[in-house]
């Protein structure tokens, strides 16, 4: 299977504390490929190396059948958004920025995507939205150069359970009838075993293992039973005694 | 380059800050056209009240409009941060240069723009004011370019102070901090020492080789005799406070490549 972005040995050290070590990871061309990890364990700063907002200490990332300019969209802790601008100034800016001309019909088409097309003649500013708002209207400016990799760190936070569903099914829907690849870290594991289709477990800076939720669910265990299966059997090995 | 170029300029255009500028603008002009007026009327101070005067403080970064404007542009610069829109320039693949430049570029724009503009209301109501009497218009260039390459060299200091802290309080600090301790230093230099011909002409290289202690000294002593700027040295001030800036400006794009953003 063609993969869009593979890590070798990724490394990223903080003064003395390695907070990533040695990481290799492959995500396929139409994976949701959820990185599962405890806080800490080095999923915030994976995402920001493959997002180039971090300089790795050593390795390398391959992002070479990713395509050019554009071809990536992350949404990173909190959305990217310009809080005194309307939703429609804030695509205006991001089609701008990504040298789009004529985006109006464009701006309509993400917006009903994430269903924000009460916004197309609304002028409310950001600062003024909800999370969940916030969170959709990331996504919307995401979509808006027709990505083909979208990377999300912890989305789920912070929405309440209707806004959680609405999330997860755009990922699906993006997913299948836009064939976008996504990334999606997280710690809510019975949201993540509802759209993912390949898991990685990262505990303190170092990938345990990548398997594919096929294999998983083949094995008749639920996603927190695997996941404390890996961890906790790592855990063991570096702390016996307790 | 062009696009980040467009989307800066909107964002600014469509924001409070540029309304504010405006009026800030307008507000100080006229409050400085209104004291003129009145020192005329009252024959004060008026026998070394130069129109230049004007021009020049008017580029000061520690009063009235200057001070504000700093402010105003740290805001904004920082918002870019704040807001995590810088790393979205990055995600969408514009390399840290391309940024680092295109702030750059809007930043010495809106600045270089507002304080011409500022400067000449100021010089053309003083000299409406005041006369024009014996001021050559080649002298009024000549202090333009100095004024505004030493104003460059500001501000690419201050857009190195926002990249590295991050931070509205933090470069504010620093930038008014800097300024203030250089207006004191620049002070007891004047009140202390006996300004003859030795010391003035150091005095004179200092200026040319520090930029940021022409947008100072207006500040506390006006147009002082033997520091007028003129010819060669006139030049070179201009060419020093470019070279100076230049560095500045591989300094903040070196460190650009180097840091995280978290």
């Amino acid at each position: 299977m063609d993969y869009i972005v593979k890590t070798y040995n990724l490394t990223k050290d903080f003064n003395n504390f390695r907070a990533l070590d040695n990481v290799n990871i492959t995500i396929n061309k139409g994976d949701i490929y959820g990185l599962v990890g405890e806080n800490g364990a080095g999923k915030s700063t994976l995402i920001r190396l493959i997002s180039g907002l971090m300089i790795p200490t050593s390795g390398s990332i391959d992002l070479q059948n990713l395509g050019g300019f554009g071809s990536l969209s992350a949404i990173v802790e909190s959305p990217a958004l310009h809080p005194s601008c309307s939703a429609v100034m804030n695509l205006k800016l991001q089609c701008d920025l990504l040298g789009i001309k004529n985006c109006n019909d464009r701006i309509e088409k993400v917006l009903e995507i994430v269903g924000l097309q009460d916004l197309i003649n609304n002028n409310k500013k950001v600062k003024h939205f909800s999370l969940g708002m916030k969170q959709r209207l990331a996504i919307a400016m995401a979509l808006i150069s027709n990505p083909k990799f979208i990377i999300l760190d912890e989305p789920m936070n912070g929405l309440d359970p209707l806004g959680i569903m609405q999330m997860r099914e755009l990922f699906i829907e993006l997913n299948q009838n836009h064939n976008i690849t996504f990334f999606i870290s997280s710690h809510i594991l019975s949201e993540l075993d509802k759209v993912a289709t390949k898991y990685g477990f990262i505990s303190r800076g170092k990938l345990l293992l990548e398997i594919s939720a096929d294999e998983i669910h083949k094995s008749n265990k639920t996603i927190e039973e695997f996941y404390l299966g890996v961890i906790g059997g790592i855990q063991y090995a570096q702390h016996p005694k307790s | 380059m062009r696009n980040i170029l467009k989307a800066d300029f909107r964002k600014y255009f469509n924001g409070k800050l540029f309304i504010a500028t405006i009026i800030l603008l307008v507000v100080f002009t006229a409050l400085n056209a209104v004291i003129n007026y009145f020192l005329k009327l009252n024959n004060e101070y008026t026998y070394f009240i130069n129109p230049l005067t004007f021009l020049e403080q008017s580029f000061s970064p520690t009063q009235d409009f200057g001070i504000l404007y700093l402010i105003f542009m740290i805001v904004i610069l920082v918002s870019d941060f704040n807001h995590n829109t810088i790393r979205n320039k990055i995600i969408i693949g514009y390399d840290r240069n391309t940024i680092y430049l295109s702030t750059l570029i809007f930043t010495l724009t809106t600045t270089v723009i507002s304080f011409l503009v500022y400067s000449l209301l100021n010089f053309l109501f003083a000299g409406l004011i005041f006369g024009f009497k014996g001021i050559k218009a080649i002298k009024v260039v000549e202090t333009l370019l100095m004024y505004v390459c030493a104003l460059i060299f500001y501000y690419c200091l201050v857009q190195l102070m926002v990249f590295l802290t991050r931070s509205t309080i933090g470069s504010i600090g620093i930038m008014i901090g800097l300024s203030f301790l250089i207006i004191i230093i620049i002070s007891s230099v004047f009140t202390s020492a006996k300004l003859n011909d030795t010391t003035i002409k150091s005095l004179k290289y200092v200026i040319i080789f520090i930029p940021v202690l022409r947008l100072m000294i207006p500040t506390i002593g006006g147009r002082l005799p033997g520091l007028e700027f003129t010819g060669f040295n006139a030049v070179l001030s201009i060419f020093v406070s470019l070279v100076v800036s230049g560095i500045l400006v591989f300094v903040g794009l070196y460190l650009n490549k180097k840091l995280d953003y978290n």
